[in-house]
């Protein structure tokens, strides 16, 4: 039997089951047989699993988390709402996340964008060597439901001045039906790539691009830009549905059967970015950390210290609630136990180990109660 | 009042940012210090021209009550005092002179 390959393949272009990573044709997908090795996925929370922050709740604003790790980011004239969602998903996942137009746009203006991008740690992207001549091939795979057009996905440095641009297209026999897209796109070779607690790699996905947010798609530039011109725009039509899951960022030209992580892993993978003390999505009076001392003392100085596990990113931006969920105050714990919301306090550090905070002198004092998130997001 | 509050009177210093009262760390990894074009931190802010609010600082704390054993050993120095024709005692220049 002998196959007809083409002669000119793009990179990452498939045919009779072999994959063309620029230099020879490889076999696409796993090989036969009992052993199939896995890749590490450069993606935290692909399985979009994790949402430590609000939960299941609705955004309607820019730049919210709907799921650890995955940021979505927009600017139009219309109007929006975003959310992670309880839906299985083809790799086995229970959830996604999904972005609705509740008002549509139709005419997209220049600065114009909808995107959903996680950035990764350059500690964790050290490997691919991005920046180097050694850079490796990367795969992006990922499950999409969404009206039909074409879309864009890539890659981005932290400095946000290295971009690849990459098309796929929804077809109309896959609009809105789950479907699984794969593109490769080449390592970076020239640029800056953080390799340390740094941003070290942005991966977007575009729903709407204006001018000033387009480039050719299958090269790099020194841009920051995150779709090409034939970006559809999603924000057209009210009700459209993007949904995102299953989301993996592998070294090579082939990606592997998506698996979903192992939920107390994953959740402390997100931890070294985001912590909090409360349940998602608001303030609990029940839970809330206390630092008592004894009665005897009471009126000195009070405080006490929060190890901070797993160790954060970086030194973590602080919020701190009373009891009632006023922000940037704690509540005192009172002789016999009644409590008084609504009290500055006097000293608050975070290192990425430990929360510290102090309150001074307060007249019958014997403790004192709070709640805190701890943000060294990239 | 200005989008950021300094929580010392020189910089680099932690800032607080006041649409949710986050205390930010002057750390350069942090995004919402160093962020960039994308997501601007305090630091982007201030290269647009933002001037942030001045370090106000801390009401000095509280004095301590009293103890009971401080109030009890104020009361008996007085009753000694005024037998010796003494005048008496502050309670609060007492409890320092009982500390020091």
């Amino acid at each position: 039997m002998a196959y007809d390959f083409p002669n000119s393949p793009s990179l990452g272009q498939v045919a009779n089951g072999y994959v063309w990573d620029g230099e020879k044709w490889m076999r696409a997908g796993p090989l036969p047989g009992p052993v199939v090795a896995t890749k590490k996925n450069y993606i935290i929370n692909g399985a979009m699993m994790i949402s430590q922050e609000w939960g299941m709740a609705s955004f309607t604003v820019s730049l919210g988390y709907p799921v650890d790790q995955f940021i979505i980011g927009f600017v139009h004239g219309g109007t929006c709402t975003y959310a992670q969602v309880a839906s299985a998903t083809p790799g086995g996942s229970p959830n996604r996340i999904r972005y609705i137009a509740t008002a549509a746009d139709t005419s997209v203006a220049a600065s114009d964008a909808v995107y959903i991008k996680t950035p990764i740690e350059g500690l964790r992207t050290a490997d691919l060597r991005f920046g180097s001549v050694s850079a490796k091939t990367i795969t992006i795979q990922f499950g999409v439901k969404a009206p039909a057009g074409t879309y864009c996905v890539g890659v981005l440095n932290g400095a946000v001045n290295r971009s690849y641009v990459v098309e796929y297209v929804i077809a109309a026999g896959e609009a809105n039906t789950d479907v699984v897209k794969s593109v490769t796109i080449p390592g970076d070779t020239t640029g800056t790539w953080a390799v340390d607690n740094t941003a070290g790699l942005n991966v977007f996905w575009s729903l709407m691009a204006g001018t000033s947010n387009q480039q050719a798609a299958g090269s790099w530039a020194a841009t920051a830009i995150f779709a090409s011109p034939n970006q559809f725009n999603f924000m057209g039509t009210i009700n459209n549905v993007f949904e995102l899951f299953d989301v993996s960022l592998t070294e090579g030209t082939v990606a592997p059967p998506f698996q979903v992580p192992d939920y107390a892993s994953e959740l402390a993978l997100c931890q070294r970015y985001y912590q909090q003390s409360f349940e998602p999505g608001g303030i609990a009076a029940a839970g809330f950390i206390e630092f008592d001392w004894a009665a005897s003392a009471a009126g000195t100085l009070g405080g006490g210290s929060i190890i901070l596990s797993p160790t954060m990113r970086s030194a973590p931006a602080v919020n701190v609630y009373d009891v009632a969920g006023n922000p940037n105050l704690i509540t005192v714990i009172n002789a016999g136990g009644a409590l008084t919301n609504g009290q500055t306090f006097n000293q608050l550090t975070a290192t990425p180990k430990n929360l510290r905070l102090r309150l001074y002198s307060i007249a019958g004092a014997v403790g004192l109660a709070f709640q805190y998130r701890v943000s060294a997001r990239l | 009042m200005a989008d950021y509050q300094l929580t010392a009177s020189e910089e680099p210093c932690a800032v607080i940012r006041d649409s949710d009262k986050a205390c930010i760390p002057p750390d350069m990894a942090n995004r919402d210090y160093n962020g960039d074009a994308m997501q601007p931190g305090y630091i982007q802010w201030k290269e647009a021209g933002g001037v942030p609010d001045a370090y106000v600082e801390p009401p000095p704390p509280e004095p301590a009550p009293p103890t009971t054993e401080q109030q009890i050993l104020y009361d008996h120095e007085n009753r000694v005092r005024a037998l010796e024709g003494e005048p008496p005692l502050d309670l609060d220049e007492f409890v320092k002179q009982l500390s020091g």
